[in-house]
């Protein structure tokens, strides 16, 4: 009997264990081979380096100071994108004739990478959150926008008449039928958004000059112009171990809110 | 995933004149409305679409007919980006697939390198521009490789959640046919994954684009992050503006053939050309 195409998945604890397994050798093999000299030269630290190097920065103020600034144009950016989203989502999903107008506009918008119009908003609004903020929010709107609009459509229209016939009247079926519907769509919307949100946060840090809230770009800005690789690699680190929390954060979330009603990936 | 097919919101018997129309003319109303707002703010950040249409005419379309009359800034910018981007984006739109065939068919070896994969992908690829541009320089491949990396994760996820999702019996009828392995690979796998995987790739182009223009603002002589960044050195806000609506172009004609690439390819399966109204 040959294997079938497509094994069927293996138990979690199995799963978990592989993952610890390959990881840690994945882990010691780098170091071993850094070490012998097999792979790299001066421009490979040592996995231990790093790793040393990822918890003394955890233990320094300035560098939760830098990660607090990243957190909050993503943050700030994020709520900004949201607002808007769900409003114009809501109002393109009710009319139509407004989602068909608005459909070139959108589309050449859509597509312009949110970290070109940084430099603009930069010379126009300074360095502070409020530039850093709108650049992310551009790049955020448009999964959260499309995701309500999905939700919108995606009521049933059977369901609004029945909650009419109950008495209910236009705001009583926003809030009891039209939200709920909608709602985990949105929360898919801002989840896949928040992956590209944190992406344009960090890129726009990349044209401040240096100084207090220059956030997690700002340390690799200063770190590269010393070539100081083992803090680059730390802070990689640090930001892997803080994306892995927030999306783990993101999706509990959405399982327990909203169980099996999800959104559209987007 | 629900898959809900609302009824198309363009009725069947409207032109295709109709349709163009309805498409270009709210474009072309934000343009008449940008001249009358930048003509009474008269500021020099936002400059008159006319002022933004000399510098396109003058850059873009003004070389000599050896060029094809396209300008300079063609050849000295927005060439060198769509290299660089084509080879990032296409280097992680095939390993991306490949890989994700791969792990989506045996979860058993992906297991293995789980938690190493998700690291990666939590990993904002801006970060690791530092670290590649110091070891290996700010020339075109490390660019693309830039590029690669934050380009491949959304593809190489999507394909994996596409294959894994693909029903038993469509793969069990498959051997009904006597199909062998690759044929219900290649006939009943990956078109059925096939949506699932192009909503990966319109969400690695997004961050591509995204990437081209970082690596451009940072470490290029060239490019259209470039340009962008010596127009605010400059002053030269009518050619950031230029540089911008060539960004978006770019992004939406990319954008278009990947949708249209979907629709022949998967046919009914296709899903990318729902936009806003359908």
């Amino acid at each position: 009997m040959t294997t079938s195409v497509r094994t069927t998945p293996i138990p979690r604890v199995t799963a978990v264990t592989r993952g610890i397994f390959g990881s840690a050798v994945f882990v010691v093999l780098l170091e071993a081979a850094v070490r012998t000299g097999l792979i790299g030269s001066a421009s490979l630290p040592l996995p231990s380096e790093v790793l040393a190097r990822t918890a003394e920065m955890l233990f320094e103020p300035d560098v939760w100071a830098d990660v607090l600034a990243t957190m909050k144009s993503w943050g700030l950016g994020l709520l900004v994108a949201g607002v808007i989203g769900v409003g114009l989502g809501m109002a393109l999903g009710s009319w139509r004739l407004l989602a068909r107008l608005s459909r070139g506009p959108v589309e050449l918008l859509r597509p312009l990478p949110a970290v070109a119009i940084a430099p603009l908003l930069l010379s126009l609004l300074g360095r502070g959150v409020v530039s850093r903020s709108l650049a992310v929010a551009y790049a955020a709107l448009w999964p959260i926008l499309f995701n309500t609009i999905y939700g919108m459509r995606s009521v049933d229209p059977v369901a609004k008449e029945t909650a009419r016939s109950f008495g209910l009247d236009s705001f009583g079926v926003l809030t009891r039928v039209t939200i709920p519907t909608m709602s985990p769509f949105v929360f898919t919307g801002v989840r896949v958004a928040s992956a590209i949100a944190l992406i344009v946060a960090v890129s726009v840090e990349f044209l401040l000059p240096g100084g207090e809230d220059r956030g997690l770009g700002g340390i690799v800005v200063e770190a590269q112009a010393a070539g100081d690789l083992l803090t680059m690699y730390a802070t990689v680190v640090i930001a892997g171990l803080l994306g892995l929390v927030t999306n783990a954060v993101l999706v509990a979330i959405e399982r327990r809110v909203f169980g099996w009603r999800r959104g559209l990936a987007q | 995933m629900t898959a809900v097919a609302p009824p198309s919101a363009t009725p069947a018997s409207e032109s295709w004149w109709g349709r163009a129309a309805v498409w270009v003319l709210p474009i072309l109303v934000m343009v008449v409305v940008w001249h009358f707002i930048t003509t009474g703010l008269d500021s020099i950040f936002f400059p008159t679409p006319a002022a933004i249409w000399e510098v396109l005419r003058l850059d873009y379309f003004s070389g000599p007919a050896s060029q094809l009359f396209l300008g300079d800034v063609v050849f000295d910018d927005l060439l060198p980006s769509l290299w660089r981007f084509a080879l990032g984006w296409g280097f992680a739109v095939v390993s991306g697939i490949l890989w994700g065939l791969l792990f989506g068919l045996r979860p058993g070896w992906r297991a293995w390198v789980e938690p190493l994969l998700e690291f990666g992908r939590a990993i904002p690829p801006p970060l690791v521009l530092g670290i590649v541009f110091v070891t290996f320089g700010a020339g075109d491949l490390p660019k693309a490789a830039l590029i690669a990396f934050g380009a491949v994760w959304p593809v190489l996820f999507n394909t994996i959640d596409g294959v894994m999702s693909v029903s038993e019996v469509r793969i069990a009828s498959g051997r009904t046919f006597g199909w062998g392995r690759r044929e219900r690979i290649m006939r009943i796998i990956v078109p059925d994954a096939g949506s699932s995987i192009f909503a990966g790739v319109r969400v690695s182009l997004g961050i591509g684009l995204i990437l081209m223009v970082l690596t451009e603002f940072v470490g290029a002589t060239n490019g259209l992050g470039y340009t962008i960044i010596r127009a605010q050195r400059g002053f030269d806000f009518a050619a950031m503006w230029a540089a911008l609506v060539v960004l978006a172009v770019v992004g939406l004609v990319l954008n278009s053939l990947l949708v249209l690439l979907e629709a022949r390819l998967l046919g009914w399966r296709a899903t990318s050309a729902r936009g806003l109204d359908g």
